[in-house]
Parts: structure tokens; sequence; C-alpha cells
């Protein structure tokens, strides 16, 4: 694999690593919260789509 | 379609006009996601399942999405073969193709998708049954792809790219796995929320 796409995967682990700590940080949160996390970085991890 | 985009609106319209089409894109598809949004959030209050069936069903569900992309379970989730349409950059130019190609793609449902992890938003829009709810969901899924075209520039050029474009296709398992492993974490965090 090459460097720049393994950059790619670990900042969108970096981002879920992330956004899970946000939402645990931020108390018990919200259905919203989590499934807004998600959406972007599910947008953003479309590499091969469309 | 990132592969397409950037080199096109790129080489075509120089970086001045970049800028200007990557916010119509990201306009395009804000409007078209966050709209299905807030329609799917209107169509779940004809449900009217307490909050905490729905949560618990979208927990389930986010679950069963993280096996699926992790390959242990395997069962049909729905894919369209279409995609979108490279020639309306020939026919409008680079800003009104970046627009529709926007809407195109932030809609979600109407071109082709290798990742079943998709599916949790518009189910958790509808399910929320709330239409701000389901537009703020949904509207973050068009968000996501706006960074991804825009992150195009940052990506190797020239005779580079068809190489990382290639090494992209080749590891399509470790996408997998960082979709399961977003969809999975969700589906846990979903159910912390009862």
């Amino acid at each position: 694999m090459e460097a720049a796409t393994q950059r790619l995967l670990a900042f969108g682990y970096a981002a879920i690593a992330l956004g899970g700590v946000c939402v645990a940080l931020s108390g018990p949160g919200s259905a919203v919260t989590i499934l807004l996390a998600l959406g972007l970085l599910v947008g953003w991890a479309q590499f091969s789509t469309g | 379609m990132i592969g397409t985009i950037t080199p096109l609106v790129q080489g075509a319209a120089g970086r001045s006009r970049w800028t200007s089409a990557i916010v119509l894109y990201g306009v395009g598809s804000l409007v078209a996601s966050a709209s299905l949004g807030a329609v799917l959030g209107v169509l779940g209050k004809v449900l009217e399942l307490p909050l905490h069936v729905s949560v618990i069903v979208l927990a389930t569900l986010a679950i069963f999405l993280a096996l699926r992309e992790l390959g242990v379970l395997d069962f049909p989730a729905p894919r369209f073969s279409r995609q979108t349409r490279k020639q309306w950059f020939l026919v409008g130019g680079a800003e009104r193709a970046a627009f529709l190609w926007g809407l195109d793609l932030g809609f979600g449902l109407s071109t082709t998708r290798v990742f079943s992890s998709f599916w949790l938003l518009p189910v958790g829009a509808l399910l929320l049954a709330d239409p701000l709810a389901g537009a703020l969901v949904m509207g973050s899924y068009g968000l996501g792809r706006t960074l991804l075209v825009a992150t195009g520039p940052l990506l190797p050029r020239g005779p580079e790219t068809t190489a990382f474009l290639a090494d992209l296709m080749r590891s399509e398992r470790q996408w997998h796995r960082l979709h399961a492993t977003a969809v999975g974490l969700s589906g846990v965090l979903l159910v912390l929320v009862l």
C-alpha cells in the first residue's frame, strides 16, 4: 500500500478516535450527535464510489 | 469520483475557480443530503416509534452493518449501479458540473456505493422522526463528501495520480475495516445513549 493511502487511512482512524472521545466526553450524548459524527466520516471515506 | 472531479476541474478551470467549484459542489451536496434527511424525518413521524425503540433498532443495525463490512455477515443491502455523469462537465463547464455532481452524490441514493455503512444514516434520519435531526444527520454526510473532494489537491498529482487511485482501489478491504470500525463504534455509543 502506498504512503498516501496509509496516511488517509491513519487520518480516518484518528478521526474515529477523536469523534469517539468527543462524544464520550460530552456526557451521555445523543443519537443525533453520534449519527452526525458518523455521517461526516462515512461521507469523507467514500473513496471508490459514485 | 475524487479522481475525476479534481483533475477535471483543476485542469480546466485553474486554481482560481477551484474554490468556487468546491463551494458549489458543497452547496449541491448539502442541499440534496439535508433535504433527503428532512423528508425522511417527516416520514418517520408516521411511524411514531418511541425514541428508545428507534435507538435499539439503530444500534442493532449498526452492529450488523459493521459485521457486514468486515465480511463476517453477508446479507443484501440496496445498491445502485449508476454513476454520476462526467458529461455534465463537457456540457455545462466546471462550476455547473460541480454543483450537479454535489446534488447527485450528496443525495446518496442515486449512485453506486461500495460501503454499506451509509445505510445507518438514512435509517437513522427516518427513525429519529425529526426533520431537523434528519437534515443534520444526512447533511453531515453531504459535508463529508465535500471534504473528500476538497482534499483532492492534497493528493498525489500528475503521473502519480493513476498509481495512487489504483492503490486506493486495491486497498478496498482496509477501507471496509475503517467503515466497520466507525459504524461499530456508533452502535456501541448508541447503546450507551439508552
